[in-house]
């Protein structure tokens, strides 16, 4: 009994033994991938080619504006991508940009663009007329480097990523610094380089570029969930930069190295990468993204100096 | 047993579960700071079972070569796109950044591992592995400390004030005297715009590497800060040698550049020796100069210009030829020095009258010029006045007049003029006259250019640095003064008269036997010692004709009319807008349909003036001219006896006494009288037996010269108890011409003096003299 007993737990063992080995050499993951349709690019203005576009907003009546960062600008074409008109020039003075990077569109029509060297948020009306401005600042009240800006539907406080103290900073609808969090760290209210941000429903998404997960706040900075994780496979991020959430709650990142959009569902969890046939869709340095009503993604292509345009359903 | 296996199981399950998870956890911890740049370190792309949204390649091949994966442009701008940090500048204009991708030129000289060892200053760069530049070369996470302030961290060695551009560059760093652009010297001002677009410079503002060039987010080749677009970025600094055109070149007193030149064709030889030229054939300040390796001790100039100023003759053929002559300052005086204190000897024949930058005046003058209008007369003054180095070549206190407009020619000449800016103007009217309107201060000999010419050696009117030789006809003189070519073989033509006439300094030709350029004698450049006249004028006539003079057949007498009187008297006004009958106040009604042939007047110094000018010879005569009816009089007309028609009056002077009448516009009625003795006495002769019919109706009793007394009067007198009586008695008289026209005996009293009658008239009153008087004594 003894022996047949220590004879088949030898054997349970080497089949357990094999089943952990074989399960360890199983067949290779395949990346799930999600279909949309490529509608159209927008690549350049009557002067010339866009040059490192950075991010994009999408106006209620489907006007796209488009940060044209190397151009020290603010791009406007109609929702069938033609060319509407520009506003801003390099420069320090009032509707002058240094590097602008990121960009939001409020409810009522209002383009918030964050003027990154010149530390401020500039607000312009749907036509590019100048409206007001305000300063971000650090702690200690020197010129912080807001890096994006978005616009709360619900409350019209304005939210802004200032990365040189890694922090949220919360402004009233005048401008009006209200307060914000966050503290370099790896921690829930920390951040490594807080980079596009993203008021939708209640819900703050701010892409943690470092850190490499998008954390989801609510309103007051209460820390809600993550999406995503360091890594290079799917439903990891090695340099996400965009987000955007569509119609159905889904949740799409831009990875600007991987080149890729990843989408996750409403429970946060990965569920593919955007492709074009059987193939991802490979971008190239994507960066700020955003979604209009008509479920339309735009993606700021920063090396392809383009946005892309694609529909989703 | 069983419950043992169930325990061994469980164990290597849970084991197993958490070795996999654990251990994986913390090997991505341990790795994830390094893995934000090297990505090919993650596990995951070990894993047979993963599949990675990118492939694995540690060892990418790109278009720079085959190099690491870190160290590729993606990798760095997933961070530097302005998310993490910002260097878009980077990627904004990567065709002006340092270039990657290729092979070090032997102009660079990467550090050897020997160099770096025994050299602290140089550190080690590496190629890829096809022996490129690539990003790695200068940039690496582990080169600077991290807590290195002064100094950008991602570099793989420091990089103070450009030390880390000068381990490879090194050859660049030598300073004027080896050939580069000076480094480490301070700039007073910063231009604002070049810290704008990136510039730097060092502690105290001294030059670095970067002042002038932008690794990265450059805008021009050569990963220069700025556009260098016809050497604009030179003129950032330089700005008090950066000319947009060549009027402002003139004003800052430097080269030109921006500007193509029809005269100056830039020689091959310069572009072969790195001299570069406008997008559009301009030259520009890399014309000349060459920031970088350019010839040693050449002061960053394409070609040593040394002692006998080789670069500037290199483009200036033309100009070059004065080293061969008296203009050579060598050949003059070796110790002269410019306003920079150079010595000719040392720094060139040009230096001694021209820098090319910072020069005092239009054409960059080197010399001290003093104050005045026409600014290029002045250099010349500046050596050509006493106590200075040419102070035996005067002009004299009477010399060709300068800065007049050569529009006051009427028409376009092959001769230059000089804007006020300096500007040389040829065949346009726009410029003035100056000293080089006359000499070309580079060539000594217009004919033969090459012709060399040294100190003391003897010189003539064919040489003399003029522009058109100017011996015999004096064609120098007529390529302006056009109007007076018609003195050739007139009574004029001093020739004519006689063959070995000179100018009382012994200088022959038709127009200097009467006129010196510089050293006159008298107004109008006259040649000859002016013999002492009512005016300026008439003495430079009466210098030939008195009694021994030249012209001593025509002389003037003691009664002629009148000179250096306004016009005025006679009830004219002269002024710019012409002549006008009347006074200043108001012009005369009753001849307000008289239109007045303007003629010349001069001031007081014998220079034309319309503004109240008086009455000379000059006034009627045009002593360049025979005829004023024809310009083609030729042969022995030009010699024959003067008459009213010719003798260079300005005028025709018919029977109808044009020329007399424009000023006496009041007396021309007489013509349709019987005063008129062409029509009443036409056999009748005047004083100089001239025919009544024959001559001027002026002239039957007046004569301009040789007159007898008062009223130039042309006639024999008559009876009477005064001139003026004796004048009209003269014809009233009982065997006169007028003889039925005589007062009688018994008539209006003469010589009366009307205060005894207690009246006052406004008619003329005359003396005994037969001369206008006032009321007192007439």
């Amino acid at each position: 009994m003894n022996y047949r007993n220590r004879f088949l737990g030898t054997n349970l063992l080497i089949v357990t033994l094999l089943l952990l080995i074989s399960s360890s050499i199983a067949a290779k993951q395949t990346i799930p991938l999600g279909k949309a349709e490529h509608l159209f690019d927008i690549q350049s203005a009557p002067d010339g080619p866009l040059s490192l576009p950075s991010d994009v907003a999408i106006a209620n009546d489907n006007r796209i504006y488009i940060v044209d960062g190397g151009h020290h600008r603010v791009l406007a074409y109609g929702p069938d991508g033609k060319f509407l008109f520009s506003f801003g020039k390099r420069g320090r003075g009032k509707a002058e940009f240094m590097w602008p990077l990121g960009i939001d569109v409020d409810k009522a029509g209002l383009v918030y663009v964050t003027d990154k060297e010149n530390h401020r948020i500039q607000v312009f009306d749907r036509d590019g007329g100048h409206q007001f401005s305000f300063a971000v600042n650090r702690k200690d009240g020197t010129p912080g480097t807001p890096i994006d800006v978005t616009v709360s539907a619900k409350t019209g406080l304005i939210f802004v990523t200032e990365n040189s103290q890694h922090r949220i900073l919360v402004f009233d609808i005048d401008g009006t610094k209200l307060g914000g969090w966050g503290k370099r760290g790896v921690r829930q209210r920390e951040f490594r380089y807080p980079g596009s941000i993203l008021v939708q429903d209640g819900n703050v998404y701010v892409v943690d570029v470092l850190n490499t997960v998008i954390k989801i706040f609510d309103e007051r900075g209460k820390y809600q969930y993550k999406v995503g994780e360091w890594g290079v496979l799917p439903g990891q991020f090695y340099r996400p930069k965009g987000v955007a959430v569509d119609s159905q709650g889904l949740i799409y990142v831009t990875d600007s190295y991987m080149d890729v959009v990843e989408v996750f569902d409403k429970g946060y969890k990965f569920t593919h990468v955007l492709a074009s046939g059987k193939q991802k869709y490979k971008f190239y340095a994507p960066a700020g993204i955003a979604i209009d009503g008509r479920d339309r993604l735009y993606v700021a292509e920063m090396l392809g100096n383009k946005v892309s345009v694609f529909k989703l359903r | 047993m069983f419950a043992r296996y169930l325990l061994i199981l469980v164990f290597l399950l849970v084991g197993s579960s958490l070795t996999f998870n654990d251990a994986e956890a913390r090997s991505i911890a341990a790795k994830r700071e390094c893995s934000i740049c090297h990505i090919m370190w993650l596990d995951d792309f070990q894993r047979p079972e993963a599949t990675p949204l990118i492939p694995y390649d540690p060892n990418p091949v790109m278009n720079t070569g085959k190099q690491d994966v870190v160290s590729n442009e993606r990798n760095c701008f997933s961070c530097h796109d302005g998310f993490v940090l910002d260097s878009r500048f980077v990627w904004q204009n990567k065709q002006y950044s340092h270039p990657v991708g290729v092979v070090p030129s032997d102009k660079v000289n990467l550090p050897t591992a020997n160099e770096a060892q025994l050299r602290p200053d140089l550190n080690l760069f590496p190629l890829n592995k096809d022996g490129k530049v690539y990003c790695g070369t200068c940039h690496s996470a582990h080169g600077v400390d991290w807590k290195q302030e002064a100094s950008p961290v991602f570099l793989r060695a420091k990089n103070i004030e450009s030390s880390i551009c000068l381990n490879c560059h090194r050859n660049r760093s030598t300073g004027p005297k080896g050939g580069n652009h000076p480094i480490r010297r301070k700039l007073e001002n910063i231009p604002a715009e070049l810290l704008d677009k990136g510039s730097k410079f060092g502690k105290d503002n001294i030059i670095i590497c970067q002042s002038c060039h932008r690794i990265h987010g450059g805008r021009d080749k050569k990963v220069l800060v700025a556009s260098n677009r016809n050497s604009a970025l030179c003129g950032k600094c330089h700005s008090d040698r950066y000319a947009k055109d060549r009027v402002e070149s003139t004003k800052m007193g430097t080269h030109p550049v921006n500007i193509t030149s029809k005269k100056v064709k830039i020689p091959k030889e310069i572009i072969d020796r790195g001299g570069k030229l406008g997008e559009k054939g301009q030259i520009i300040c890399q014309t000349c100069h060459r920031p970088h390796l350019a010839e040693k001790k050449a002061t960053i100039l394409v070609k040593k210009n040394g002692n006998d100023s080789a670069l500037c003759r290199t483009c200036h053929l033309k100009e070059g030829r004065v080293k061969n002559t008296k203009h050579n300052m060598v050949l003059q005086e070796k110790e002269v020095k410019n306003i920079r204190g150079q010595k000719v000897s040392e720094a060139g024949v040009c230096s001694a009258c021209h820098l090319p930058h910072n020069g005092n005046g239009p054409r960059m003058w080197a010399r001290k010029i003093g104050a005045g209008p026409e600014k290029i007369s002045r250099l010349c003054l500046s050596c050509h006045s006493k106590g200075k180095i040419a102070e035996h070549k005067q002009v004299g206190s009477i010399s060709h007049p300068l800065g007049r407009n050569m529009s006051r020619l009427g028409e376009a000449v092959k001769l230059p003029g000089f804007t006020d800016a300096g500007l040389k103007k040829i065949g346009d009217m726009k410029g003035k006259v100056s000293c080089a309107s006359c000499h070309n201060p580079h060539q000594w000999d217009p004919k033969n250019p090459d012709k060399s010419s040294k100190p003391g050696e003897p010189s003539d009117a064919n040489n003399r640095f003029l522009r058109v030789a100017n011996k015999g006809s004096n064609a120098l003189c007529r390529t302006c003064h056009k109007d007076k070519a018609g003195i050739k073989g007139t009574k004029h033509d001093v020739a004519t008269m006689d063959a070995s006439a000179k100018s009382e300094n012994g200088t022959p030709g038709l127009c200097k036997t009467c006129h010196l350029v510089h050293k006159g004698k008298g107004p109008r450049l006259w040649a000859r010692a002016p013999l002492k006249g009512v005016d300026p004028i008439s003495s430079i006539c009466l210098s030939c004709h008195n009694k021994k003079g030249l012209g001593k057949k025509k002389t003037i007498g003691e009664h002629s009319h009148p000179v250096n009187v306004p016009l005025s008297n006679l009830g004219i006004v002269s002024s710019n807008n012409g002549w006008v009958i009347g006074t200043k106040k108001k012009p005369d009604e009753r001849y307000k349909n008289r239109k007045l042939k303007v003629l010349p007047l001069f001031d007081a110094k014998g220079k034309k003036t319309a503004e109240d000018g008086r009455v000379t010879c000059a006034s009627c005569h045009n002593l360049h001219r025979w005829s004023a009816a024809s310009k083609a009089v030729k042969g022995a007309a030009l010699t024959a006896e003067g008459d009213a028609k010719t003798s260079f009056l300005r005028i025709s002077n018919t029977q109808k006494a044009e020329l007399c009448i424009n000023c006496h516009f009041d007396k021309g009625a007489v013509a349709l009288s019987k005063h008129n003795l062409a029509i009443t006495a036409p056999e009748e002769r005047n004083s100089i037996g001239q025919k009544a019919k024959d001559i001027v109706v002026c002239f039957n009793c007046h004569v301009p010269h040789n007159a007898d007394g008062a009223k130039l009067w042309g006639r024999g007198f008559g009876p009477g108890g005064d001139r003026a009586e004796s004048m009209c008695r003269e014809c009233h008289r009982d065997d006169g011409i007028a003889k039925n026209k005589q007062t009688g005996e018994f008539t209006h009293p003469l010589q009366a003096n009307i205060k005894k009658v207690g009246g006052r008239t406004k008619l003329p009153l005359f003396n005994k003299k037969g001369e206008r008087s006032d009321s007192k004594s007439g």
